[in-house]
């Protein structure tokens, strides 16, 4: 079962001028992924394997990306990381596009400004792995357990504003899913409408 | 002077309320604006947020759909004031790469309900608001402006704003609202539908019908939603989002649903569909993307129109007319001018007849009245008529009586004008016989044609007429093909009596049709009538080779005049007495009914569908080479499959609209679901044992 359904996710895969992102029913095995990071090394989901994996998408230049970065989003990278999980944040902007780095060092240049503390920095400028989980917006959060399967996805929390004053009163929904993880309960919020800029895929 | 300009001030004031200037905040232009120039205490009044967005951006719905953020309004009121929510106008959809989202362009009114406290003293208001909105076009820019409106409150009736009076109230106007439709979603097997009845919607123009819901997670907004009509609303089928996929569905399910220009308020729970919510097939445009007739385009409709009615003379029930036709070309085979009107005329008869036939089912379609093509059989009164036609056509062929002067002058006679008579009406009846035989091609060709607007189910109608008519037609215009027949002599008697006998085969076939249709009494009634018109028939041609046939000319018409009264009056619609129909009688089935096709769907088996009828030739054919043989019966029980029946040899709404979903207007129609699969495979119309057994092998693979 899981080997047809990968092979239909490599066939999606293939095929990346798709019209619509399927929606990505929860409790699924977390689609595979081969692209290369900023520093031009290939990454895949399975080098993590029995690890919990966090998806994070990010275009630098989206307000929704910019109040989370205040400070919020890497409080979350910093905590989970230490909590023993992957942290990929996954920029989908196309060539020319918004949040688009054209070269890794200014990549790298924007990450150490910023204090990002995730563990790699994946570029997917032609957007298959953003088409691959259905990424619709920046951000748009996945949370992967140890078994490779899909556990959250959605937005970081539950108050879908740009307004940087609005985080203290948000419920963090990716906090909230990661510790259900960690304690081996289900997660209880599975999904949430995740908000933002539309990714820039081409 | 200061006075003066006091008091223009003042006038000022009065007249037009002051507001603060709109504020430009980078990509749009906001402002806040007031319906009345003038509000009373204690009333209700208006005042809207207006954004003039520059060129190429945009601003978002309550619901943006994949990305975005709507527009907000933190309002600062004086004591007592109370602000509603906003009344959004119809968003439009804005696709941006593989998403869609919801929301405005260029100049948008959102208008805001307002409560003037009833203690207000008379005298200018300022009402304070901080207007927050997400401006996007490739990129989002979050933007803000702090807004203010002075309002004039005034005992007496509201004046409306000079500038902006008309706009708001026509925004108001305008705006999606609660107009007593009824809704009901189903979802079921993975399948999310919402069905919508109302006075609005009946005979209401449903291309383009989109269905905005009011929160994000419930369906995929970049993805099509397919519309069936109805006669009193529409059933949208919807992909289902998050919050029907993940476990419970919710408990209710609102949005906005637009229709042409028209948008309204639509609230649903789960329940079944409101009536009249389908069974007309998707609205035009949508008929033409899904038939099969390749494309759809008009032209290619026509053509297949053209192609199907070619091969509907081949067809079985069109097999007595081919004869007749044979039997009228050899009379006339070596005088050419006489072969050309006949063919002419033949051709005319057809032409007319086909769009008669249109011209009625496009008046019963836009009665609201669920008919298909074939629905002239579906009578048991015209089923009648039509056998003792069949049977006066027979009888004049085994020369039992002539139509024309004499016995003698048989020959000429049907040369002359009255053979081009006959021969308009032969092609008549050749059409209402053959109609039923949907003939591949056909189907789709039909099915795209009636959800058209009537001329161009004409156009594809007057196609089809042309392919019926052409190979006669052809053959009265090719001398090299006529000059091939023999002579005339006295063979063409022979072939004509022995053509006789495929006209009764055809008036048995209408008999053990309506033994469908009737019960023992219509049929004693039928059968009594067919005795009762050859009699009269046969007296009639007695009279003609009588010396003094007055006495029993008049007899026979009034015989006649009765077979025809017992025949259509005889007949009535009932179950008959043994049901259900006798044909394929060794392979079990089951009544087809959407109940039933989701129960058995539900369990995973694979399906059958089989839609007949009766007096569908081309149906019974396939049932006797194909459906009952035990190839299929084999791979039936092998697939675990099970068969599902639907017999519209009577009318049936139900089946008609399912017929319609699949782009067909007529049966036969034969579907294979695999388990699991959305769509059904649909078989071709002709079968063989073979490809039914390989359809539901590879459907329960």
């Amino acid at each position: 079962m899981t080997l047809t359904r990968r092979t239909a996710l490599a066939g999606a895969l293939a095929v990346p001028a798709a019209l619509s992102l399927p929606g990505l029913a929860l409790a699924k095995p977390a689609p595979g992924f081969s692209v290369k990071d900023v520093d031009g090394k290939v990454r895949t989901l399975d080098e993590f394997k029995g690890r919990v994996v966090v998806l994070e998408w990010i275009n630098e230049g989206c307000p929704y990306v910019k109040k989370h970065y205040s400070g919020n989003m890497q409080g979350l990278q910093v905590s989970a990381v230490r909590d023993g999980a992957v942290w990929l944040s996954v920029c989908s902007s196309a060539v020319g596009q918004q949040g688009h780095w054209k070269t890794g060092a200014d990549a790298k240049a924007w990450m150490a400004a910023n204090n990002w503390a995730g563990t790699a920095m994946l570029i997917d400028p032609d957007g298959k792995v953003g088409k691959a989980y259905g990424a619709k917006t920046t951000p748009h959060m996945y949370v992967i357990d140890k078994t490779g399967t899909l556990v959250y996805q959605g937005g970081i929390d539950d108050v879908p504003t740009n307004k940087v004053e609005d985080i203290k009163r948000a419920k963090n929904l990716v906090a909230a899913a990661l510790a259900d993880v960690n304690a081996g309960r289900p997660v209880k919020v599975a999904f949430s409408q995740p908000y933002g800029c539309a990714v820039k895929y081409a | 002077m200061r006075a003066l300009l006091a008091a223009l001030a003042g006038l000022f004031l009065i007249v037009a309320p002051a507001r603060a200037a709109p504020v430009d905040t980078g990509h749009l232009e906001a402002e806040l604006v007031a319906r009345d120039a003038t509000v009373a205490p204690g009333s209700t009044a208006y005042v809207a947020l207006v954004q003039k967005i520059d060129k190429g951006w945009h601003t978002y719905w309550r619901n943006p759909g994949d990305s975005g953020e709507p527009t907000k309004i933190e309002w600062t009121l004086p004591a007592g004031w109370k602000a509603g929510d906003i009344v959004w106008a119809k968003p439009h959809k804005l696709p941006f790469g593989p998403l869609t989202n919801y929301g405005y362009s260029d100049e948008v009114i959102l208008p805001v309900r307002i409560e003037v406290p009833a203690g207000q003293a008379a005298g200018p208001v300022t009402l304070k608001a901080k207007a927050s909105f997400l401006v996007c076009e490739q990129i989002c820019i979050p933007e803000d402006a702090d807004l203010s409106i002075t309002l004039v409150v005034a005992e007496g009736a509201p004046k409306a704003d000079a500038r902006w009076g008309a706009k708001v109230a026509g925004a108001l106007e305008a705006a999606p609202k609660e107009v007593g439709l009824t809704a009901a979603y189903q979802w079921t097997g993975g399948k999310l539908t919402l069905a919508v009845a109302g006075a609005p919607l009946k005979g209401a123009d449903m291309a383009g019908a989109w269905f905005y819901p009011h929160t994000p997670a419930m369906i995929d907004h970049a993805k099509d939603q397919t519309i069936e009509r109805g006669p009193d609303g529409l059933t949208l089928t919807l992909p289902p989002g998050y919050a029907f996929e993940a476990g419970q569905p919710p408990a209710t399910f609102d949005g906005v649903l637009t229709v042409g220009d028209k948008a309204y308020v639509v609230t649903s729970a789960q329940g079944p569909p409101p009536a009249g919510t389908s069974g007309l097939g998707p609205p035009p445009a949508k008929a033409a993307e899904g038939g099969a007739a390749g494309g759809g385009s008009l032209g290619l409709a026509i053509l297949a129109a053209f192609l199907g009615g070619l091969i509907l003379n081949l067809m079985p029930c069109v097999f007595p007319v081919l004869s007749m036709k044979a039997a009228a070309l050899a009379g006339h085979a070596h005088d050419r001018g006489a072969t050309r009107a006949q063919g002419l005329a033949y051709g005319a008869g057809v032409v007319a007849t086909f769009l008669a036939l249109a011209g009625v089912l496009i008046a019963l379609q836009a009665a609201g009245q669920a008919v298909g093509w074939g629905f002239q059989l579906q009578s048991p009164p015209v089923v009648a008529a039509l056998s003792l036609l069949m049977l006066a056509v027979a009888l004049n062929m085994s020369g039992v009586f002539e139509l024309g002067a004499s016995l003698q002058g048989a020959g000429q006679g049907l040369a002359g004008r009255s053979g081009a008579v006959g021969a308009f009406f032969t092609g008549a009846l050749a059409v209402v016989v053959a109609s039923p035989c949907t003939a591949p091609f056909m189907g789709s060709a039909l099915g795209f044609t009636l959800g058209q607007p009537p001329l161009i189910t004409l156009a594809v109608f007057l196609g089809l007429a042309l392919g019926f008519a052409a190979p006669f037609v052809a053959l009265a215009f090719a001398p090299p093909l006529l000059r091939m027949l023999p002579k005339p002599g006295r063979w063409m008697d022979v072939l004509r009596k022995a053509l006789a006998f495929p006209m009764y085969g055809a008036v048995a076939w209408l008999v053990w049709v309506l033994s469908q249709q009737t019960d023992a009494a219509g049929m004693a009634a039928v059968l009594a009538a067919l005795v009762l018109g050859a009699f009269a028939l046969w007296l009639w041609g007695l009279s003609q080779t009588a010396e003094r046939g007055l006495v029993s000319k008049i007899v026979a018409v009034i015989l006649l005049i009765g077979a025809v009264a017992l025949s259509v009056l005889g007949p009535k619609a009932a179950a008959p007495a043994n049901s259900p129909q006798a044909s394929s009688a060794d392979l079990p089935y089951e009544a087809w009914s959407p109940e039933r096709l989701a129960a058995v769907r539900a369990e995973g088996r694979p399906v059958l569908v089989n839609f007949t009828a009766a007096w569908c030739v081309s149906c019974q054919v396939n049932e006797k080479v194909a459906l009952s043989t035990s190839e299929v019966a084999t791979a039936l029980k092998a697939t675990n499959a099970v068969y599902l029946k639907g017999d519209w040899t009577r009318r049936d709404a139900v089946i008609a609209a399912e017929l319609a979903r699949h782009g067909r207007a007529g049966v036969p129609l034969y579907l294979v679901y695999a388990p699991g699969a959305d769509q059904p495979r649909v078989l071709p119309q002709l079968l063989t044992p073979g490809l039914v057994a390989q359809a539901l092998e590879t459907a329960a693979k």
